[in-house]
């Protein structure tokens, strides 16, 4: 004999007990799309306090404080995150956000580092990570980590332009020129790509040695 | 604000409350009274004196208030309610649930035109709660409940239309009796399954209220001490509710006698009887023809067994005979002398009788060792016996033209359930698409068509390929019925394919539901 709320038994009450939160987490994230900020913070606010220990609505506070140049509100938010679920890489992500627009670029780039560890699929840490490197002039380790996002996504150009300029800064000259053309054999007509190759073909041209340019 | 004009026209409902002088019981009140229909008489059966004060603060000459009567728990406050009641119609509140404002109009609604039935229940949600952060409770989720289309096979099964949800003619109640006054949880489900007797339960699906779920940590009391363990109450309940049958005539249902002569008053013959008590939920009567002694061997005693006194050494055909002159049910189920019966098959095997099988047909009883027992309709047998007086049954049913056949797999009771559980485990093995084919299937061929197609869209979103046809699907079930689930499902479909303002539309309207606000209007009081 089932009782009237165990006959729905297609897990329906176990999902039905989330219901508030992922409405409210879903509408926070719909309202920051369309940029009604105040709307998903209220949203993000409302889902925290219905479940104090997950980390999404956090998150959610975090960008909403990102994007309206609140920075110390929006770090409370990404480590309370990163408190509430040590395993979100959108938190560290974040915090490496916060940190890389106070200037921190040493900080930056460890956070983007740990979101890269728990998701090496995550763009916009990878991006980040170049961006910090760039700013330190420490490129070894994103080279690194630009290889292997590659190795899972052969077709990303952007990520291949960011590699390329990384060997372009480095000396490996041949790695850069093959690197922009498959670059260019995506995307045919990226100016700052055919602007690169050009620009290595010449440094490659002063480096070859002279026999083999005169060569029959 | 009454409308004069409906209470002079429109049948009156009564709307009994049950109340412990809770604040979930003077939010039902409040529900009542905020009713879009008018010709309304409330009567509130509460126990403390909060519950008076709340009824004469309320003023309302529409209510009237009862003491709960000190012995026979909420049963006796029900009967004592429905004693007083003068509306045509009656439907339930208590502690826990809540009308929305059309509840009692869309339920007469649907009585007064639903043809002949005697009957109806609307779709509910199930308020789930949690602690809030602060204090106090918090609304975390709302489900449907019910949302089944009627099946009175499954409701002699199962208990799934709660009191609240059900209206009914109040003179239904001289056919079934009044509510069982005996310690035991299942007095609701009691009470529909003597309903089933008399009418069809018209199921309107639309929402029109709420549920609190008791889901409070701790909330389930141990057992006293003494007292029997829950597993044994809920035993000894189950049997009284299916022991109980109200008098005949039975319209909507068959009543069954299961006729058992053993030829041996052993271990076998009394653990096969206490296997189809175990098993049998349709209303039924056991007659066991066994010789005096024979029967008192066997211990079995109760008011569905009826003993047919045989005299020891009677052949097995003559003590079944004496059995089927006793009887008076529509059909009858013979089982075997000896050797094995699934017991949980006689009832399957009278259902195919009743919804498939063709006239002159009888269905055979399941036997692993192939021992001969079948389901007939009474008449047909009497009349295979009373024309060939000299052959033994099973050759008189030959004789007559009787063909027993074994039952298909597509016309036994609960195949619904058995596909839904299919497509589950579908799910489950990540097979979505196999899933949602067969969820629309059963919209089509099994009716439950809301509650089917809201499966599918939910299967195709899983899948990941076919966003248009689950946008589809969840788009004609919001336009239906929307539930928070419903509408969560079509937001994040939105979400996925770019619409992002629609996404947000049906969220906050998801949202309003769970706040309350979508029906719920300031309470008069």
């Amino acid at each position: 004999m089932l009782s009237v709320h165990d006959i729905r038994a297609d897990g329906a009450v176990a999902r039905g007990r989330t219901h508030h939160f992922d409405v409210l987490d879903e509408l926070g994230n719909c309202y920051a799309v369309l940029g009604e900020l105040e709307r998903a913070e209220e949203c993000y606010t409302a889902a925290a306090l219905l479940e104090p220990n997950r980390a999404a609505p956090f998150i959610g506070l975090g960008v909403v404080a990102l994007q309206l140049d609140r920075l110390g509100e929006a770090e409370v938010a990404f480590e309370t995150a990163a408190r509430r679920e040590p395993d979100s890489a959108e938190a560290y992500g974040g915090l490496a956000m916060v940190r890389q627009q106070r200037g921190d670029y040493a900080s930056a780039f460890d956070m983007h580092l740990k979101c890269l560890q728990l998701d090496t699929d995550n763009l916009v840490a990878l991006l980040g990570l170049f961006q910090a490197s760039c700013q330190m002039g420490t490129f070894a380790k994103v080279i690194h980590y630009l290889e292997v996002y590659l190795q899972r996504h052969p077709g990303d150009a952007a990520v291949l332009f960011c590699l390329a300029t990384l060997y372009a800064r480095e000396g490996q000259l041949e790695d850069a020129r093959q690197c922009l053309l498959s670059v260019l054999a995506l995307e045919p007509e990226k100016p700052e790509a055919v602007q690169l190759l050009q620009e290595v073909q010449r440094q490659h041209d002063r480096t070859r040695p002279r026999n083999t340019v005169n060569a029959p | 604000m009454i409308d004069l004009r409906e209470v002079r026209s429109a049948p009156r409902v009564t709307v009994v409350l049950t109340t412990w002088d809770t604040p979930g019981g003077r939010a039902a009140l409040r529900s009542a009274l905020r009713q879009t229909y008018s010709n309304l008489e409330i009567i509130v059966a509460g126990g403390g004196q909060g519950d008076a004060e709340c009824a004469a603060g309320l003023a309302d000459p529409r209510v009237r208030r009862l003491r709960r009567p000190a012995q026979g728990g909420e049963a006796a406050s029900l009967n004592e309610a429905l004693r007083r009641a003068e509306g045509r119609y009656v439907c339930y509140l208590d502690d826990r649930s809540q009308f929305y404002g059309d509840h009692v109009r869309v339920l007469v609604e649907a009585l007064e035109t639903g043809g002949d039935g005697e009957a109806a229940y609307s779709d509910f949600y199930c308020t789930l709660q949690g602690p809030a952060a602060e204090r106090g409770r918090q609304v975390l989720g709302k489900v449907l409940l019910g949302g089944r289309d009627f099946d009175r096979f499954f409701l002699f099964h199962y208990h799934y239309v709660p009191r609240a949800a059900l209206m009914h003619r109040r003179d239904l109640l001289e056919r079934t009796g009044p509510y069982a006054e005996e310690p035991g949880d299942l007095l609701d489900w009691d009470m529909h399954r003597r309903m089933a007797l008399f009418t069809d339960f018209v199921h309107v699906p639309r929402i029109t209220g709420e549920i609190s779920a008791d889901d409070e940590p701790g909330a389930a009391a141990p057992p006293a001490v003494g007292a029997p363990a829950a597993d044994e109450r809920l035993e000894a309940a189950l049997l009284a509710v299916r022991r109980r049958r109200p008098g005949k005539p039975w319209p909507k249902a068959r009543d069954l006698a299961v006729v058992f002569a053993p030829s041996r008053a052993g271990a076998d013959a009394a653990a096969r009887i206490a296997e189809i008590h175990r098993w049998t939920y349709v209303p039924y009567r056991l007659y066991l023809a066994a010789a005096p002694d024979e029967a008192r061997r066997l211990g079995a005693a109760g008011p569905e067994l009826v003993h047919v006194p045989v005299e020891a050494g009677w052949p097995w055909d003559a003590r079944v005979d004496k059995a089927l002159r006793l009887g008076e049910a529509d059909c009858v189920a013979v089982l075997p002398p000896d050797g094995d019966v699934d017991a949980a098959g006689i009832e399957a095997c009278a259902y195919v009788l009743e919804h498939h099988a063709e006239p002159g047909q009888a269905v055979r009883l399941p036997s692993a060792s192939g021992a001969w027992g079948a389901v007939f309709r009474t008449d047909e047998l009497l009349r295979a016996r009373r024309n060939h007086p000299a052959l033994s049954l099973r050759r008189s049913v030959e004789a007559a033209g009787l063909a027993t056949r074994s039952p298909r797999g597509d016309e036994l009771p609960f195949d619904f359930d058995q596909a839904l559980r299919d497509a589950r485990a579908a799910e489950a093995d990540g097979n979505f698409l196999r899933a949602a084919r067969t969820y629309e299937a059963l919209a089509r061929k099994r009716g439950n068509t809301l509650w089917m197609k809201e499966a599918a869209a939910c299967a195709l979103y899983r899948d990941e390929q076919h966003d248009p046809q689950a946008l589809e699907a969840c788009q004609e079930v919001n336009r239906h019925r929307p539930t928070v689930s419903s509408l969560l499902l079509e937001a994040r479909l939105c979400r996925r394919n770019d619409q992002v303002p629609r996404a947000a539309r049906l969220l906050e309207q998801a949202r309003e539901v769970l706040t309350g606000t979508a029906d719920v209007k300031e309470p008069p009081c």
